[in-house]
């Protein structure tokens, strides 16, 4: 898995199959059992301690649930300033011209700064983490599914200002989400996840239409229906299958023989388009 | 904003509000006690023992004639004065280990828990005796010996709630925006552990009260002359059937100030509490 940078990857797959497990190794709050984590070239596991500060820094997390992502006794002046204060050393005046300049990037009143958690909605204090994960200046942002605990009209807000962000700092993101549109619209490469493992992997968004692995289609067809067919987003399968063969064998339509058997690889079918299926 | 949040919540029952007046009258007598005191607490008089409250005696005298009232308002600043230390040193001590171990997790957690385990398998009474034992009788040595036994419940409590706040995004955050693990433990879990630990102190602050009483009253604490509320119940308790008014008062004031102190402590937790609205 490759993320340039200014770029945007979008992870989708079912809940519990291990995105955000990926994204809090991602950001260095996990150590990986197996694999590495790359910056630059760099492993983030593999450095003494004082560089792992500094490169903190570099990687930032936005969670899901912005009101625990918040201390509730700080307001949202000192939920800013930690980072910089850590960070930069900022203080005084500098610091408060700072945190003003953060909240202006994404669209909050400068009034606010004296606002507690609880006076926030979700939508506001979602910005405000924002406003912290961009006050560190990182050259990389986990987005752990910012939109699911906003509402449909918060959403669309949040994405364009989180769009806005990318082109005015050339950050690089990681979409963490199980909304598709929200993919759709803000990455610009897509992986899907199922049991811990890239099924399949597009570099292009442009090419969204061509995902055809058996499980991304699955997703598909689920997109924007409720419960439509629960028999198929429940039971994954038993684990004694999922160790030999193919993790999605016992719910694929496409199954045969040779996926009990054997865990296919990631395999390149096209320019940018991986996917581990052996029907293709 | 907060704070006046809290109080007004606490001060919506009368009882809370009858509690704080009567301790802080107690409060203000035993502080300004050099100014308030009629007599002389060390001055003997053998014409004048056990003689009635009167304008001069409002207490009336003990065994050796000296005046009731100075010594119980002395006495006083000797009680709560060592329990204060007492309970602030260990909330301070016993806070402090626990937000770490809960904090640190693993062995640390592991080795300091087992000590507080060994710690509670023991009556308090024992561990108190056997540091008088070794270190000698005296305040002090009663303060250390406190302090052994009291920092536990702190640890343990306060090793709980970090573990709940531990694991929480805005550590996680706080963590990923450089905070060091000293600036999390006194930075984002102390503030949200504080009022509860605050309400535990002051709910601990009536037992210490009695338990100093208590063992200066077997002799172990505040040596006399030196007034003390539970030394003066101890050397009135030869005079208990002939003269009632020696243990009465001083009886009457730790009841006060621990009724007190736990009603305000009860009410102060209650209040603290989000989920009892």
């Amino acid at each position: 898995m490759n993320i340039e940078k200014g770029r945007c990857l979008g992870l989708v797959g079912e809940s519990g199959c291990g995105k955000s497990t990926l994204g809090r190794m991602i950001s260095g709050m996990e150590r990986p059992d197996t694999g590495s984590v790359l910056l630059d070239g760099l492993d983030i596991y593999n450095k003494p301690s004082r560089e792992i500060r500094a490169l903190r820094r570099e990687i930032q997390i936005v969670f899901q649930d912005s009101m625990a992502s918040v201390d509730p006794r700080m307001n949202a002046d000192a939920i800013i300033s930690e980072p910089l204060i850590n960070f930069y050393g900022l203080k005084g005046q500098c610091l408060d011209d700072r945190v003003s300049e953060l909240l202006d990037m994404v669209c909050l009143p400068d009034g606010d700064k004296t606002k507690y958690p609880f006076q926030f909605s979700g939508g506001q204090l979602q910005r405000v983490c924002i406003a912290r994960a961009l006050a560190s200046e990182p050259s990389f942002i986990v987005l752990d599914e910012p939109l699911s605990s906003l509402d449909v009209s918060v959403q669309a807000q949040i994405l364009n200002l989180l769009s806005d962000v990318k082109k005015a700092t050339d950050v690089s993101y990681l979409l963490i989400s199980h909304d598709l549109e929200a993919v759709y619209y803000l990455s610009d490469s897509i992986c899907v996840m199922y049991a811990g493992m890239v099924m399949e992997s597009i570099e292009d968004i442009g090419d969204f239409y061509k995902l055809k692995h058996p499980y991304s289609l699955k997703l598909l067809s689920l997109r924007g229906k409720c419960g439509a067919d629960s028999t198929d987003i429940e039971n994954v399968s038993d684990s004694e299958d999922r160790i030999k063969g193919c993790p999605y064998y016992s719910r694929c339509p496409k199954h045969s023989e040779q996926c009990k058997n054997a865990l296919p690889s990631l395999e390149k079918i096209e320019e940018g388009h991986y996917i581990r299926c052996y029907n293709y | 904003m907060k704070t006046r949040f809290i109080l007004k919540r606490m001060y919506r029952k009368k009882s809370v509000i009858f509690f704080t007046i009567i301790l802080a009258i107690i409060l203000f007598a035993v502080i300004a006690a050099p100014l308030i005191a009629p007599n002389d607490i060390y001055k003997t008089d053998l014409l004048n023992r056990f003689a009635p409250p009167s304008a001069q005696f409002p207490f009336g005298t003990d065994e050796l004639g000296r005046c009731i009232f100075s010594r119980i308002l002395f006495g006083g600043r000797a009680s709560l004065t060592y329990a204060l230390i007492a309970t602030t040193v260990a909330a301070i001590i016993g806070t402090t280990i626990g937000m770490i171990s809960g904090y640190k997790g693993g062995r640390v957690d592991g080795l300091i828990m087992r000590i507080c385990d060994i710690m509670y398998s023991f009556p308090h009474l024992v561990i108190t005796l056997v540091i008088v034992a070794i270190l000698g009788s005296g305040i002090y040595n009663i303060l250390i010996a406190m302090l052994v036994t009291q920092w536990l419940y702190y640890a343990r409590m306060s090793r709980g709630m970090t573990m709940d706040i531990r694991n929480q995004n805005f550590v996680a955050a706080a963590r990923s925006n450089g905070s060091s693990t000293a600036k999390i433990i006194f930075k984002h879990i102390l503030p949200n552990i504080v009022p509860q630990m605050i309400a535990l102190t002051t709910i601990d602050f009536g037992h210490t009260i009695l338990t100093i009483s208590g063992l200066s009253f077997l002799g172990l604490g505040v040596q006399p002359p030196s007034p003390e509320w539970g030394a003066l119940i101890n050397s009135a308790r030869a005079f208990i059937y002939t003269d009632i008014q020696m243990i009465l008062w001083p009886g009457l004031m730790i009841l006060l100030v621990v009724l007190s102190v736990n009603v305000i402590g009860d009410n102060l937790r209650d209040a603290l509490d989000m989920k009892m609205n």
